[in-house]
């Protein structure tokens, strides 16, 4: 018979992943065993339409991300100008995105390491009070997404222009409630993910995002900046990094000059922590009490955790502005056209970008797709391979333990990676 | 009484469809001290390897491993459902044919690269199965019944109506009548409306009904929307269905 494959992949992670190490070498392996996806391909031939629909279905995690950066890349492509009330929207929902899926990363696949738990579910017993600040947080970025994009995973709402309808302002205001009452416990997670002993690790490295007037935004992102003073149109992505395929792996890996970067939550903030909102300016200076860059990239979870307290104070500030507009639309009107088209949101996991090539029918020609796990695989072995050579001192299985941890802190998404 | 051994596995997808156990929040706590989750890569570090009593199959079988770990779980499990439309009915991924498929691996990896994988398919495509959990996603309501029948022993009844029914049932706008290429009359229900009723057509994503009249209402399509249209608009979900088949007798071998 052969070997069980029932249980061989890195587990509470998206998608499927294998480590192997070579203790000898000092190197760690991560493949990526995933079958490919084509959804670059399969969107083609489809009337402009569809694509935030169909490439919504490259991620259950994010498929809001992908759904409004498909939607931004045509309107580009149009150059089509959404009201400031639809932006205000589109931000409230796209916090809402990120906010739900750090909470599932952070408590479902990553708090079960350092509370010794087998899964999170397993909390609801053994501490149910943490139980209940996972669920609390997890729910207002389920109901934020809800409410403005009309589903928790894969969003019916938004289009291009717009939005096919909108909440009403009493659900809006329900919302908002919500959201206010959850900024302290959203505080005491912060809290909770600074309180953990992270395994040392300290190789520096270029962090990338998106920034609009030299500040990260979420949603309005039109350079991408790094670490190292390097910065260029949003449109020019393919020349800022470039995505090597391996023989053997549906999943590209994304390098600049060689060597591997990093965009996500501690990316953002090791770039821009001097923008955050209030509450999570407080996180950041009086309950972390660390600056970034700390070159640790296990404190990408606490960079999570900080975002989420910041996201929660922009969707309250967003959906404020929505509601104040007396004669908001929801949808505008555009003209179909032949052109061409980049959309970028930052997503939970770092910088998504959408690259469509229209017809003059509005039919597609070509649709590019680089994910933010794309972008993160090469950082990840290189962090992986430094951990192999400072922890020497290490059993194997602990060394195991400590990558397969690090694995989780980048909050890789393998599904995303290969679409 | 021994509790229910449950296992959910992943194949090739997306995986917003085991997701939804999560989201069920509270809910999915009481489902777990009812059974035992004995593995399920997605959420927990439990690497039980059977057997099962129920076993949770989500996506469509791609690389050598999705197949081998479909007829593996089979072999251990004495239920198995197909948790979602990847796995039902081989997803939207699923929507070229082989040819395509195959065009679009050097397409997006070059001529040199070599894939381990084969052409998605339906679940059904390599293993007996015996539950229909349709849906990309899975609706949320659908799965909470789903999982209460279960705990009680009882085997979960399927919906057969179509989504026009559910839409009708919530009163909202026909989006077919103003004009929109909504899939709601010959597609299965169980989603309770859930793109219609926030405006957004029907896709067709919970699998083509059974009984449905598929012929008249393709022929309508084609009226309105034109044959590629109404070919492209039936693809996208149903390709690997037989009513799909029925209505493109010629269309290129999968």
């Amino acid at each position: 018979m052969k070997e069980s494959v029932l249980g061989h992949y890195i587990c509470k992670i998206e998608g499927h992943g294998k480590l192997k190490l070579d203790y000898k070498a000092g190197k760690a392996n991560l493949s990526i065993d995933e079958g490919e996806r084509l959804f670059e391909k399969l969107v083609v031939g489809h009337n402009y339409l569809d694509a935030p629909f169909i490439t919504a279905r490259i991620c259950g995690v994010c498929p809001t991300a992908h759904t409004l950066a498909s939607i931004k890349a045509i309107e580009s492509a149009f150059g089509v100008e959404v009201s400031p009330t639809i932006i205000s929207l589109r931000k409230a929902l796209l916090a809402g995105q990120i906010i739900q899926s750090h909470a599932l990363h952070l408590f479902f696949l990553a708090l079960p390491d350092y509370l010794h738990v087998v899964n999170a579910i397993e909390l609801h017993q053994k501490n149910p009070e943490i139980f209940d600040l996972a669920l609390g947080i997890k729910k207002v970025g389920d109901s934020l997404v809800e409410v403005i994009g009309g589903r928790s995973v894969h969003p019916t709402t938004p289009t291009v222009g717009g939005f096919l309808t909108v909440p009403t302002n009493e659900e809006l205001r329900k919302l908002q409630t919500a959201l206010k009452n959850h900024l302290p416990k959203a505080l005491e997670a912060v809290d909770l993910f600074a309180s953990f002993k992270y395994p040392t690790l300290n190789r520096e490295t270029e962090y990338l995002a998106t920034t609009k007037e030299n500040k990260v935004s979420y949603y309005e992102g039109n350079e991408i900046i790094s670490s190292n003073k390097f910065k260029t149109p949003i449109e020019n992505y393919a020349y800022a990094f470039k995505e090597e395929v391996r023989n053997g792996s549906p999943a590209k890996y994304g390098q600049r000059d060689g060597h591997g970067f990093m965009v996500g939550s501690l990316a953002r903030l090791s770039i821009d922590a001097e923008n955050l909102h209030p509450k999570a300016a407080y996180a950041y200076k009086r309950i972390w009490q660390k600056d970034f860059p700390t070159y640790n990239s296990f404190h990408n979870n606490i960079a999570q955790a900080i975002e989420i307290v910041n996201l929660i104070e922009e969707s309250i500030i967003e959906i404020d502005k929505f509601l104040s507009d007396k004669k908001s639309i929801n949808k505008v009107p555009y003209q179909i056209k032949a052109g061409q088209g980049v959309g970028v949101v930052e997503a939970p996991r770092g910088t998504l970008y959408h690259g469509i090539k229209l017809d003059s029918d509005g039919v597609i020609q070509l649709y590019d797709i680089v994910t933010p796990t794309v972008q993160n695989l090469v950082n990840l072995e290189e962090d992986a391979d430094e951990l192999m050579k400072k922890h020497k001192e290490l059993s194997s299985e602990k060394l195991y333990r400590e990558i397969e941890m690090l694995i989780r802190a980048y909050d890789p998404c393998i599904t995303c990676a290969v679409h | 009484m021994k509790k229910l051994k449950i296992a959910i596995f992943d194949l090739t997808d997306c995986e917003g469809c085991e997701l939804e156990f999560i989201n069920l929040r509270e809910k999915i706590a009481r489902i777990a001290e009812q059974t035992d989750i004995a593995n399920w890569r997605f959420a927990s570090h439990t690497k039980d390897l059977g057997p099962f009593d129920i076993t949770f199959i989500e996506g469509s079988p791609i690389t050598e491993n999705d197949i081998e770990a479909a007829k593996q779980a089979r072999a251990t499990s004495r239920l198995v459902v197909s948790l979602g439309s990847c796995a039902e009915l081989g997803g939207i991924q699923s929507s070229l044919n082989d040819k395509d498929w195959h065009k679009g691996i050097e397409e997006i990896y070059g001529k040199d690269y070599k894939t381990q994988s084969k052409p998605p398919r339906p679940l059904s495509y390599y293993i007996d199965v015996d539950i229909h959990l349709p849906g990309c996603p899975i609706n949320q309501n659908e799965l909470e019944n789903f999982l209460s029948s279960l705990v009680m022993l009882k085997k979960p009844e399927e919906t057969r109506a179509p989504v026009c029914l559910e839409c009708k049932v919530k009163e909202n706008v026909c989006l077919f009548l103003e004009g929109e290429p909504c899939l709601g009359p010959v597609t299965k229900g169980g989603c309770q409306a859930a793109c219609p009723s926030r405006g957004l057509r029907c896709w067709g994503c919970f699998g083509a009904l059974r009984g449905g009249n598929h012929r008249a209402f393709k022929l309508h399509l084609e009226e309105k929307f034109g044959r590629d249209k109404t070919k492209s608009l039936l693809k996208t979900f149903f390709s690997n269905q037989d009513e799909f088949k029925a209505l493109y007798p010629n269309e290129e071998q999968k």
